[in-house]
Protein backbone atom coordinates (compact mmCIF):
# COMPACT_ATOMS: atom_id res chain seq x y z
CA UNK A 1 0.00 0.00 0.00
CA UNK A 2 1.52 3.28 -1.07
CA UNK A 3 2.17 6.01 1.40
CA UNK A 4 1.29 9.49 0.31
CA UNK A 5 1.03 12.90 1.93
CA UNK A 6 -0.44 16.04 0.56
CA UNK A 7 -0.76 19.31 2.36
CA UNK A 8 -2.21 22.70 1.62
CA UNK A 9 -2.51 25.95 3.47
CA UNK A 10 -5.33 28.39 3.28
CA UNK A 11 -6.11 31.45 5.37
CA UNK A 12 -3.94 30.58 8.39
CA UNK A 13 -5.06 26.99 8.45
CA UNK A 14 -3.29 23.91 7.19
CA UNK A 15 -4.70 20.66 5.96
CA UNK A 16 -2.61 17.50 5.76
CA UNK A 17 -4.02 14.46 4.03
CA UNK A 18 -2.35 11.17 4.80
CA UNK A 19 -2.85 8.06 2.75
CA UNK A 20 -1.64 4.49 3.30
CA UNK A 21 0.20 2.86 6.19
CA UNK A 22 1.86 5.01 8.82
CA UNK A 23 4.60 2.84 10.32
CA UNK A 24 8.15 3.08 11.64
CA UNK A 25 9.48 3.79 8.17
CA UNK A 26 6.87 6.21 6.83
CA UNK A 27 6.17 8.23 9.97
CA UNK A 28 9.33 10.38 9.49
CA UNK A 29 7.82 11.74 6.27
CA UNK A 30 4.57 12.48 8.08
CA UNK A 31 6.64 14.45 10.56
CA UNK A 32 8.44 16.23 7.74
CA UNK A 33 5.07 17.35 6.41
CA UNK A 34 3.87 18.39 9.86
CA UNK A 35 6.82 20.25 11.32
CA UNK A 36 7.03 23.19 8.84
CA UNK A 37 3.59 24.34 9.98
CA UNK A 38 4.76 24.57 13.58
CA UNK A 39 7.00 27.48 12.78
CA UNK A 40 4.61 29.16 10.38
CA UNK A 41 1.89 31.38 11.66
CA UNK A 42 -1.01 28.96 11.20
CA UNK A 43 -3.81 28.94 13.71
CA UNK A 44 -4.96 25.40 13.04
CA UNK A 45 -3.67 22.17 11.58
CA UNK A 46 -6.16 19.56 10.42
CA UNK A 47 -4.85 16.04 9.78
CA UNK A 48 -7.10 13.97 7.57
CA UNK A 49 -6.61 10.31 8.45
CA UNK A 50 -9.61 8.90 6.60
CA UNK A 51 -7.43 7.09 4.11
CA UNK A 52 -4.97 5.71 6.65
CA UNK A 53 -5.23 1.93 6.74
CA UNK A 54 -2.79 1.29 9.57
CA UNK A 55 -1.03 3.36 12.19
CA UNK A 56 1.58 2.16 14.66
CA UNK A 57 2.96 3.80 17.77
CA UNK A 58 5.48 5.91 15.85
CA UNK A 59 2.58 7.45 13.93
CA UNK A 60 0.75 8.19 17.15
CA UNK A 61 3.91 9.62 18.67
CA UNK A 62 4.29 11.90 15.67
CA UNK A 63 0.72 13.14 16.12
CA UNK A 64 1.45 13.70 19.81
CA UNK A 65 4.16 16.11 18.73
CA UNK A 66 1.48 18.11 16.93
CA UNK A 67 -0.55 18.10 20.10
CA UNK A 68 2.44 19.35 22.09
CA UNK A 69 2.86 22.21 19.62
CA UNK A 70 -0.79 23.18 19.81
CA UNK A 71 -0.78 23.21 23.61
CA UNK A 72 2.37 25.26 23.80
CA UNK A 73 1.35 27.83 21.21
CA UNK A 74 -2.36 27.88 21.92
CA UNK A 75 -3.23 26.69 18.41
CA UNK A 76 -5.63 24.05 17.18
CA UNK A 77 -4.55 20.56 16.20
CA UNK A 78 -7.39 18.48 14.83
CA UNK A 79 -7.54 14.87 13.72
CA UNK A 80 -10.29 13.99 11.31
CA UNK A 81 -11.83 10.96 9.68
CA UNK A 82 -10.41 8.33 12.00
CA UNK A 83 -10.92 4.75 10.96
CA UNK A 84 -11.24 1.87 13.38
CA UNK A 85 -7.55 0.96 13.35
CA UNK A 86 -6.41 4.48 14.15
CA UNK A 87 -8.95 5.07 16.91
CA UNK A 88 -8.05 1.66 18.36
CA UNK A 89 -4.39 2.60 18.43
CA UNK A 90 -5.29 5.90 20.11
CA UNK A 91 -7.41 4.30 22.81
CA UNK A 92 -4.65 1.75 23.52
CA UNK A 93 -2.24 4.53 24.33
CA UNK A 94 -4.97 6.27 26.36
CA UNK A 95 -4.88 9.25 24.04
CA UNK A 96 -8.39 9.16 22.55
CA UNK A 97 -9.67 11.85 24.92
CA UNK A 98 -6.72 14.17 24.48
CA UNK A 99 -6.92 14.86 20.77
CA UNK A 100 -9.56 17.02 19.18
CA UNK A 101 -11.26 14.64 16.80
CA UNK A 102 -13.75 15.38 14.04
CA UNK A 103 -15.58 13.14 11.64
CA UNK A 104 -15.07 15.01 8.42
CA UNK A 105 -11.84 16.79 7.56
CA UNK A 106 -13.22 18.99 4.81
CA UNK A 107 -16.06 20.31 6.95
CA UNK A 108 -13.75 21.22 9.81
CA UNK A 109 -11.26 22.83 7.51
CA UNK A 110 -13.99 24.84 5.79
CA UNK A 111 -15.43 26.07 9.06
CA UNK A 112 -12.02 27.06 10.38
CA UNK A 113 -11.11 28.99 7.26
CA UNK A 114 -14.50 30.68 7.35
CA UNK A 115 -13.89 31.76 10.94
CA UNK A 116 -10.45 33.06 10.10
CA UNK A 117 -11.94 34.96 7.18
CA UNK A 118 -14.41 36.55 9.54
CA UNK A 119 -11.66 37.65 11.94
CA UNK A 120 -9.70 39.36 9.24
CA UNK A 121 -12.47 41.54 7.85
CA UNK B 1 51.33 -46.33 27.12
CA UNK B 2 53.71 -44.53 24.81
CA UNK B 3 51.04 -44.44 22.17
CA UNK B 4 48.67 -42.89 24.69
CA UNK B 5 51.12 -40.08 25.30
CA UNK B 6 51.53 -39.49 21.57
CA UNK B 7 47.78 -39.50 21.10
CA UNK B 8 47.19 -36.97 23.86
CA UNK B 9 49.90 -34.69 22.50
CA UNK B 10 48.31 -34.95 19.09
CA UNK B 11 44.87 -34.22 20.45
CA UNK B 12 46.11 -31.19 22.37
CA UNK B 13 47.89 -29.89 19.27
CA UNK B 14 44.82 -30.30 17.10
CA UNK B 15 42.72 -28.50 19.72
CA UNK B 16 45.15 -25.59 19.88
CA UNK B 17 45.27 -25.28 16.12
CA UNK B 18 41.49 -25.34 16.02
CA UNK B 19 41.31 -22.55 18.58
CA UNK B 20 43.83 -20.47 16.62
CA UNK B 21 41.92 -21.08 13.42
CA UNK B 22 38.62 -20.14 14.96
CA UNK B 23 40.06 -16.97 16.47
CA UNK B 24 41.58 -16.07 13.11
CA UNK B 25 38.31 -16.52 11.25
CA UNK B 26 36.52 -14.52 13.92
CA UNK B 27 39.09 -11.72 13.72
CA UNK B 28 38.86 -11.43 9.95
CA UNK B 29 35.08 -11.60 10.06
CA UNK B 30 34.88 -8.81 12.63
CA UNK B 31 37.49 -6.75 10.79
CA UNK B 32 35.81 -6.92 7.41
CA UNK B 33 32.35 -6.29 8.85
CA UNK B 34 33.68 -2.97 10.09
CA UNK B 35 33.92 -1.78 6.50
CA UNK B 36 30.36 -2.61 5.56
CA UNK B 37 27.45 -0.24 6.12
CA UNK B 38 25.80 0.84 8.31
CA UNK B 39 28.81 2.63 9.77
CA UNK B 40 28.64 3.48 13.41
CA UNK B 41 31.15 6.32 13.64
CA UNK B 42 29.99 7.38 17.08
CA UNK B 43 30.57 3.93 18.52
CA UNK B 44 34.02 3.83 16.94
CA UNK B 45 34.92 7.18 18.48
CA UNK B 46 33.71 6.00 21.86
CA UNK B 47 35.84 2.88 21.60
CA UNK B 48 38.89 4.89 20.54
CA UNK B 49 38.34 7.07 23.57
CA UNK B 50 38.21 3.97 25.74
CA UNK B 51 41.12 2.04 24.23
CA UNK B 52 43.26 5.00 23.30
CA UNK B 53 42.82 8.12 25.31
CA UNK B 54 42.03 6.36 28.58
CA UNK B 55 45.22 4.30 28.25
CA UNK B 56 47.21 7.51 27.91
CA UNK B 57 48.18 7.82 31.56
CA UNK B 58 49.45 4.28 32.09
CA UNK B 59 51.42 4.35 28.85
CA UNK B 60 52.78 7.77 29.80
CA UNK B 61 54.01 6.54 33.19
CA UNK B 62 55.55 3.40 31.72
CA UNK B 63 57.31 5.44 29.04
CA UNK B 64 58.60 7.94 31.55
CA UNK B 65 60.10 5.32 33.83
CA UNK B 66 61.57 3.16 31.10
CA UNK B 67 63.23 6.21 29.61
CA UNK B 68 64.55 7.40 32.96
CA UNK B 69 65.92 4.01 33.93
CA UNK B 70 67.59 3.45 30.58
CA UNK B 71 69.16 6.90 30.65
CA UNK B 72 70.40 6.55 34.22
CA UNK B 73 71.85 3.07 33.86
CA UNK B 74 73.22 3.83 30.41
CA UNK B 75 74.95 6.90 31.75
CA UNK B 76 76.83 4.91 34.42
CA UNK B 77 78.10 2.44 31.84
CA UNK B 78 78.91 4.97 29.15
CA UNK B 79 80.91 7.28 31.45
CA UNK B 80 83.42 4.43 31.97
CA UNK B 81 84.31 4.77 28.29
CA UNK B 82 83.83 8.50 28.24
CA UNK B 83 81.08 8.11 25.69
CA UNK B 84 78.29 10.03 27.48
CA UNK B 85 77.61 11.97 24.30
CA UNK B 86 76.08 8.88 22.76
CA UNK B 87 73.57 8.45 25.57
CA UNK B 88 70.80 10.37 23.86
CA UNK B 89 70.84 8.44 20.64
CA UNK B 90 71.24 5.12 22.44
CA UNK B 91 68.18 5.70 24.59
CA UNK B 92 66.19 7.13 21.73
CA UNK B 93 66.94 4.30 19.36
CA UNK B 94 66.35 1.50 21.84
CA UNK B 95 63.07 2.96 22.93
CA UNK B 96 61.60 4.25 19.68
CA UNK B 97 62.64 1.31 17.57
CA UNK B 98 62.54 -1.61 19.95
CA UNK B 99 60.87 -1.16 23.28
CA UNK B 100 58.21 1.45 22.56
CA UNK B 101 55.74 -0.52 20.47
CA UNK B 102 56.14 -3.67 22.56
CA UNK B 103 55.64 -2.03 25.94
CA UNK B 104 52.83 0.14 24.62
CA UNK B 105 51.03 -2.89 23.25
CA UNK B 106 51.50 -4.73 26.54
CA UNK B 107 50.14 -1.83 28.53
CA UNK B 108 47.10 -1.41 26.28
CA UNK B 109 46.29 -5.13 26.30
CA UNK B 110 46.72 -5.15 30.03
CA UNK B 111 44.41 -2.26 30.69
CA UNK B 112 41.95 -2.00 27.79
CA UNK B 113 42.10 -5.68 26.84
CA UNK B 114 41.07 -6.97 30.22
CA UNK B 115 38.36 -4.35 30.53
CA UNK B 116 36.99 -5.34 27.12
CA UNK B 117 37.09 -9.02 28.05
CA UNK B 118 35.13 -8.30 31.22
CA UNK B 119 32.60 -6.22 29.31
CA UNK B 120 32.05 -8.91 26.69
CA UNK B 121 31.80 -11.53 29.41
CA UNK B 122 29.03 -9.60 31.14
CA UNK B 123 27.18 -9.11 27.86
CA UNK B 124 27.42 -12.84 27.18
CA UNK B 125 26.10 -14.11 30.46
CA UNK B 126 23.22 -11.65 30.48
CA UNK B 127 22.06 -12.70 26.99
CA UNK B 128 22.81 -9.34 25.44
CA UNK B 129 24.23 -10.93 22.29
CA UNK B 130 21.07 -12.90 21.47
CA UNK B 131 19.13 -9.74 22.37
CA UNK B 132 21.04 -7.80 19.71
CA UNK B 133 20.55 -10.67 17.32
CA UNK B 134 16.79 -10.59 17.96
CA UNK B 135 16.76 -6.87 17.18
CA UNK B 136 18.23 -7.68 13.78
CA UNK B 137 21.62 -6.23 14.69
CA UNK B 138 24.75 -8.29 14.07
CA UNK B 139 26.40 -8.50 17.51
CA UNK B 140 29.87 -9.04 16.04
CA UNK B 141 29.56 -5.96 13.90
CA UNK B 142 28.01 -3.89 16.66
CA UNK B 143 30.22 -4.90 19.59
CA UNK B 144 33.43 -6.45 18.30
CA UNK B 145 34.28 -4.59 15.09
CA UNK B 146 34.50 -1.11 16.62
CA UNK B 147 36.80 -2.45 19.35
CA UNK B 148 39.17 -4.04 16.85
CA UNK B 149 39.23 -0.93 14.67
CA UNK B 150 39.74 1.25 17.74
CA UNK B 151 42.74 -0.86 18.74
CA UNK B 152 44.23 -0.67 15.26
CA UNK B 153 43.83 3.10 15.17
CA UNK B 154 44.84 4.04 18.69
CA UNK B 155 47.81 1.77 19.31
CA UNK B 156 50.19 3.33 16.74
CA UNK B 157 49.02 6.77 17.81
CA UNK B 158 49.77 6.04 21.45
CA UNK B 159 53.21 4.67 20.52
CA UNK B 160 54.03 7.67 18.42
CA UNK B 161 52.60 10.25 20.76
CA UNK B 162 54.22 9.10 23.97
CA UNK B 163 57.28 7.00 23.46
CA UNK B 164 58.66 9.14 20.74
CA UNK B 165 58.25 12.44 22.54
CA UNK B 166 58.21 12.07 26.25
CA UNK B 167 61.39 10.53 27.56
CA UNK B 168 64.05 11.16 24.97
CA UNK B 169 66.42 13.97 24.23
CA UNK B 170 66.77 14.39 20.44
CA UNK B 171 69.48 12.05 19.10
CA UNK B 172 72.60 13.82 18.00
CA UNK B 173 73.71 13.33 14.44
CA UNK C 1 1.86 -17.80 11.62
CA UNK C 2 4.66 -20.09 12.81
CA UNK C 3 4.84 -23.74 11.87
CA UNK C 4 7.46 -26.20 13.12
CA UNK C 5 7.98 -29.33 11.07
CA UNK C 6 10.02 -32.39 12.04
CA UNK C 7 12.44 -30.29 14.06
CA UNK C 8 15.46 -32.18 15.37
CA UNK C 9 18.19 -30.68 17.55
CA UNK C 10 20.80 -32.61 19.48
CA UNK C 11 23.63 -31.53 21.72
CA UNK C 12 26.08 -34.41 21.68
CA UNK C 13 24.12 -37.39 22.94
CA UNK C 14 21.30 -35.28 24.38
CA UNK C 15 18.26 -34.99 22.14
CA UNK C 16 16.74 -31.61 22.89
CA UNK C 17 14.12 -31.67 20.14
CA UNK C 18 12.97 -34.99 18.80
CA UNK C 19 11.07 -34.53 15.52
CA UNK C 20 8.78 -31.83 16.84
CA UNK C 21 5.69 -30.76 14.93
CA UNK C 22 3.60 -27.89 16.18
CA UNK C 23 2.12 -24.59 15.15
CA UNK C 24 1.68 -21.21 16.75
CA UNK C 25 -1.47 -19.52 15.52
CA UNK C 26 -1.64 -15.84 14.68
CA UNK C 27 -3.07 -13.56 17.36
CA UNK C 28 -3.16 -16.37 19.91
CA UNK C 29 -1.20 -17.03 23.09
CA UNK C 30 0.63 -20.34 22.92
CA UNK C 31 2.42 -21.53 26.03
CA UNK C 32 5.20 -24.10 25.87
CA UNK C 33 5.32 -25.90 29.21
CA UNK C 34 7.89 -28.37 30.44
CA UNK C 35 10.29 -29.13 33.24
CA UNK C 36 13.88 -27.94 33.25
CA UNK C 37 15.82 -29.60 30.48
CA UNK C 38 12.72 -30.62 28.59
CA UNK C 39 13.90 -28.69 25.55
CA UNK C 40 11.50 -25.79 25.71
CA UNK C 41 14.12 -23.04 25.61
CA UNK C 42 15.91 -24.93 22.84
CA UNK C 43 12.68 -25.01 20.85
CA UNK C 44 12.34 -21.26 21.32
CA UNK C 45 15.90 -20.68 20.07
CA UNK C 46 15.16 -22.71 16.96
CA UNK C 47 11.90 -20.87 16.27
CA UNK C 48 13.54 -17.47 16.53
CA UNK C 49 16.46 -18.56 14.38
CA UNK C 50 19.03 -17.95 17.12
CA UNK C 51 20.21 -21.52 16.54
CA UNK C 52 19.93 -23.73 13.51
CA UNK C 53 18.38 -27.17 13.98
CA UNK C 54 20.04 -30.39 12.84
CA UNK C 55 17.12 -31.04 10.54
CA UNK C 56 13.54 -29.95 10.03
CA UNK C 57 11.98 -26.60 9.26
CA UNK C 58 10.54 -23.57 10.97
CA UNK C 59 8.13 -21.59 8.84
CA UNK C 60 7.54 -17.99 9.80
CA UNK C 61 4.97 -16.32 7.52
CA UNK C 62 5.63 -19.19 5.10
CA UNK C 63 9.37 -18.52 4.96
CA UNK C 64 11.69 -21.26 6.16
CA UNK C 65 13.89 -19.59 8.77
CA UNK C 66 16.28 -22.53 8.93
CA UNK C 67 17.24 -21.99 5.31
CA UNK C 68 16.95 -18.21 5.20
CA UNK C 69 19.96 -16.00 4.55
CA UNK C 70 21.08 -13.65 7.27
CA UNK C 71 19.49 -10.72 5.48
CA UNK C 72 16.11 -12.43 5.17
CA UNK C 73 16.30 -13.57 8.77
CA UNK C 74 17.04 -10.05 9.99
CA UNK C 75 14.14 -8.72 7.96
CA UNK C 76 11.80 -11.14 9.73
CA UNK C 77 13.39 -10.35 13.08
CA UNK C 78 12.16 -6.77 12.80
CA UNK C 79 8.67 -8.24 13.16
CA UNK C 80 9.68 -10.18 16.27
CA UNK C 81 10.16 -9.05 19.82
CA UNK C 82 11.66 -11.12 22.56
CA UNK C 83 11.73 -10.91 26.33
CA UNK C 84 14.70 -12.84 27.66
CA UNK C 85 14.80 -14.72 30.90
CA UNK C 86 17.26 -12.28 32.44
CA UNK C 87 15.72 -9.35 30.52
CA UNK C 88 19.02 -8.87 28.61
CA UNK C 89 18.99 -5.09 29.08
CA UNK C 90 22.13 -3.32 27.92
CA UNK C 91 23.91 -2.62 31.17
CA UNK C 92 25.72 0.48 29.86
CA UNK C 93 22.50 2.23 28.79
CA UNK C 94 19.76 3.69 30.98
CA UNK C 95 16.10 2.68 30.63
CA UNK C 96 15.32 5.34 28.06
CA UNK C 97 18.30 4.45 25.88
CA UNK C 98 17.55 0.74 26.19
CA UNK C 99 14.02 1.16 24.91
CA UNK C 100 14.97 3.69 22.25
CA UNK C 101 17.81 1.48 21.01
CA UNK C 102 15.95 -0.50 18.28
CA UNK C 103 14.33 2.71 17.01
CA UNK C 104 17.67 4.48 16.75
CA UNK C 105 19.26 1.53 14.97
CA UNK C 106 16.53 0.78 12.46
CA UNK C 107 14.52 3.90 11.80
CA UNK C 108 15.00 7.57 11.01
CA UNK C 109 12.47 8.70 13.58
CA UNK C 110 13.20 12.11 15.06
CA UNK C 111 14.36 12.48 18.65
CA UNK C 112 11.13 14.17 19.86
CA UNK C 113 9.05 11.37 18.42
CA UNK C 114 11.30 8.70 19.93
CA UNK C 115 10.77 10.36 23.28
CA UNK C 116 7.01 10.18 22.82
CA UNK C 117 7.16 6.52 21.81
CA UNK C 118 9.30 5.58 24.81
CA UNK C 119 6.94 7.43 27.13
CA UNK C 120 3.97 5.59 25.61
CA UNK C 121 5.63 2.20 25.97
CA UNK C 122 6.76 2.86 29.53
CA UNK C 123 3.20 3.89 30.40
CA UNK C 124 2.01 0.53 29.06
CA UNK C 125 4.31 -1.36 31.42
CA UNK C 126 3.67 1.07 34.28
CA UNK C 127 7.18 2.47 34.63
CA UNK C 128 6.83 5.99 33.29
CA UNK C 129 9.06 8.49 35.05
CA UNK C 130 11.99 6.12 35.55
CA UNK C 131 13.68 6.80 32.21
CA UNK C 132 16.98 7.89 33.72
CA UNK C 133 17.56 4.79 35.90
CA UNK C 134 20.26 2.26 34.98
CA UNK C 135 19.39 -1.47 34.72
CA UNK C 136 21.53 -2.19 37.79
CA UNK C 137 19.22 -0.01 39.88
CA UNK C 138 16.12 -2.04 39.03
CA UNK C 139 14.46 -4.98 40.69
CA UNK C 140 13.90 -8.20 38.73
CA UNK C 141 10.26 -7.41 38.08
CA UNK C 142 11.04 -3.91 36.84
CA UNK C 143 13.77 -5.26 34.58
CA UNK C 144 11.30 -7.67 32.99
CA UNK C 145 8.89 -4.81 32.41
CA UNK C 146 11.59 -2.65 30.82
CA UNK C 147 12.59 -5.66 28.70
CA UNK C 148 8.98 -5.99 27.68
CA UNK C 149 8.77 -2.31 26.76
CA UNK C 150 11.88 -2.74 24.63
CA UNK C 151 10.44 -5.85 23.01
CA UNK C 152 7.30 -4.01 21.90
CA UNK C 153 8.90 -0.72 20.92
CA UNK C 154 9.05 -1.68 17.23
CA UNK C 155 5.40 -2.84 17.32
CA UNK C 156 6.22 -6.47 16.54
CA UNK C 157 3.73 -8.96 15.15
CA UNK C 158 5.11 -11.77 17.31
CA UNK C 159 6.54 -11.68 20.82
CA UNK C 160 8.49 -14.51 22.39
CA UNK C 161 8.74 -14.72 26.14
CA UNK C 162 11.42 -16.88 27.71
CA UNK C 163 10.23 -17.67 31.22
CA UNK C 164 8.68 -14.24 31.80
CA UNK C 165 7.58 -14.97 35.37
CA UNK C 166 10.46 -17.03 36.74
CA UNK C 167 12.06 -15.54 39.83
CA UNK C 168 9.30 -13.00 40.39
CA UNK C 169 7.07 -12.46 43.40
CA UNK C 170 3.37 -13.36 43.04
CA UNK C 171 2.25 -9.80 42.36
CA UNK C 172 4.88 -9.15 39.69
CA UNK C 173 3.93 -12.50 38.17
CA UNK C 174 0.33 -11.37 38.00
CA UNK C 175 1.30 -8.01 36.51
CA UNK C 176 3.48 -9.57 33.82
CA UNK C 177 0.83 -12.18 33.02
CA UNK C 178 -1.81 -9.49 32.61
CA UNK C 179 0.54 -7.44 30.41
CA UNK C 180 1.18 -10.43 28.15
CA UNK C 181 -2.53 -11.05 27.75
CA UNK C 182 -3.33 -7.35 27.27
CA UNK C 183 -0.74 -6.93 24.54
CA UNK C 184 -2.07 -10.01 22.82
CA UNK C 185 -5.71 -8.92 22.97
CA UNK C 186 -5.34 -5.20 22.30
CA UNK C 187 -2.53 -5.20 19.78
CA UNK C 188 -3.31 -8.58 18.20
CA UNK C 189 0.23 -9.74 18.86
CA UNK C 190 0.94 -13.41 18.30
CA UNK C 191 2.43 -14.62 21.55
CA UNK C 192 4.70 -17.55 22.35
CA UNK C 193 5.51 -18.09 26.02
CA UNK C 194 8.01 -20.57 27.39
CA UNK C 195 7.29 -21.26 31.01
CA UNK C 196 7.08 -23.75 33.82
CA UNK C 197 4.66 -21.67 35.82
CA UNK C 198 1.42 -23.68 35.60
CA UNK C 199 -0.95 -21.25 37.30
CA UNK C 200 -0.13 -18.15 35.27
CA UNK C 201 0.12 -20.16 32.05
CA UNK C 202 -3.40 -21.49 32.45
CA UNK C 203 -4.60 -17.94 32.95
CA UNK C 204 -3.18 -16.53 29.73
CA UNK C 205 -2.95 -19.43 27.28
CA UNK C 206 -5.15 -20.10 24.28
CA UNK C 207 -3.15 -23.22 23.57
CA UNK C 208 -0.67 -25.21 25.60
CA UNK C 209 2.13 -27.45 24.39
CA UNK C 210 3.77 -29.72 26.95
CA UNK C 211 7.30 -30.91 26.26
CA UNK C 212 8.97 -33.84 27.92
CA UNK C 213 12.61 -34.62 27.11
CA UNK C 214 12.36 -33.33 23.57
CA UNK C 215 8.96 -34.79 22.79
CA UNK C 216 5.57 -33.13 22.71
CA UNK C 217 3.43 -35.20 25.04
CA UNK C 218 0.33 -33.06 24.90
CA UNK C 219 -1.06 -30.05 23.13
CA UNK C 220 -4.43 -28.40 23.24
CA UNK C 221 -6.55 -25.82 24.99
CA UNK C 222 -6.33 -25.22 28.72
CA UNK C 223 -9.43 -27.40 29.29
CA UNK C 224 -8.03 -30.24 27.24
CA UNK C 225 -4.77 -30.17 29.18
CA UNK C 226 -6.51 -29.98 32.54
CA UNK C 227 -8.66 -32.97 31.65
CA UNK C 228 -5.79 -34.93 30.14
CA UNK C 229 -5.51 -38.56 31.22
CA UNK C 230 -1.80 -38.82 30.35
CA UNK C 231 -0.05 -39.55 33.63
CA UNK C 232 3.02 -37.48 32.73
CA UNK C 233 0.79 -34.47 32.03
CA UNK C 234 -1.12 -35.05 35.25
CA UNK C 235 2.08 -35.27 37.24
CA UNK C 236 3.43 -32.12 35.65
CA UNK C 237 0.38 -29.96 36.30
CA UNK C 238 -0.07 -31.18 39.86
CA UNK C 239 3.66 -30.96 40.57
CA UNK C 240 3.70 -34.32 42.29
CA UNK C 241 7.10 -35.86 43.14
CA UNK C 242 5.71 -39.34 42.55
CA UNK C 243 4.91 -40.40 39.02
CA UNK C 244 6.27 -41.49 35.66
CA UNK C 245 8.60 -38.48 35.30
CA UNK C 246 11.88 -39.38 37.02
CA UNK C 247 13.82 -36.85 39.03
CA UNK C 248 17.26 -38.10 38.06
CA UNK C 249 18.31 -37.97 34.44
CA UNK C 250 21.05 -40.57 34.19
CA UNK C 251 20.61 -44.23 33.39
CA UNK C 252 23.71 -45.47 35.22
CA UNK C 253 23.43 -46.99 38.65
CA UNK C 254 24.24 -44.61 41.51
CA UNK C 255 26.28 -47.13 43.54
CA UNK C 256 28.20 -48.31 40.51
CA UNK C 257 29.01 -44.73 39.53
CA UNK C 258 30.29 -43.94 43.02
CA UNK C 259 32.47 -47.02 43.15
CA UNK C 260 33.73 -46.62 39.59
CA UNK C 261 35.13 -43.18 40.41
CA UNK C 262 37.45 -44.56 43.09
CA UNK C 263 38.97 -46.87 40.50
CA UNK C 264 42.73 -46.26 40.88
CA UNK C 265 43.57 -46.75 37.21
CA UNK C 266 41.23 -43.97 36.16
CA UNK C 267 42.41 -41.41 38.66
CA UNK C 268 46.07 -41.88 37.74
CA UNK C 269 45.19 -41.61 34.08
CA UNK C 270 43.59 -38.22 34.73
CA UNK C 271 46.75 -37.01 36.45
CA UNK C 272 49.01 -37.69 33.52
Amino acid sequence: MGFHIESNEKKNAAMIRVEGDVDMYTSPSLRDALVPFFTKNVMAVVVDLSRVSFMDSSGIATLVEGLQWSRKQGRQFILAGLGDTVSNALSLTKLDNVFTIHKNADQVFASITRENQGKKT
Amino acid sequence: MNLDVAASIGRATINRIQVIGRSGVFLFYAFFLAFRPPYRIFRLIKEIEFVGSKSFLIVFVTALFTGMVLALQGYHTLTQFGAQALLGSAVALSIIRELGPVLCALMVTGRAGSAIAAEIGIMRITDQFPALEMMAIDPVKYVISPKILAGIISLPLLTAALWDFVPNPPPKG
Amino acid sequence: MIRVENLVKTYGSIVACNRLNCRFDAKKVTVILGGSGSGKSTLLRQITGLERPDSGSVFFDDMDLTRASKKELYKKRKKMGMLFQGSALFNYLNIFENIAFPLREHTKIAENVIKNIVTMKLEMVGLRGNEHLMPSQLSGGMMKRVGLARAIVMDPKVIFYDEPTSGLDPISTGVIGKLIKDLNVKLDITTVVVSHDIASSFKIADKIIILYFGDIIAQGTVDQIQNSTDERVRQFITGSPEGPIPFTRTDTNYIEALLADTDTDKSTEKMS
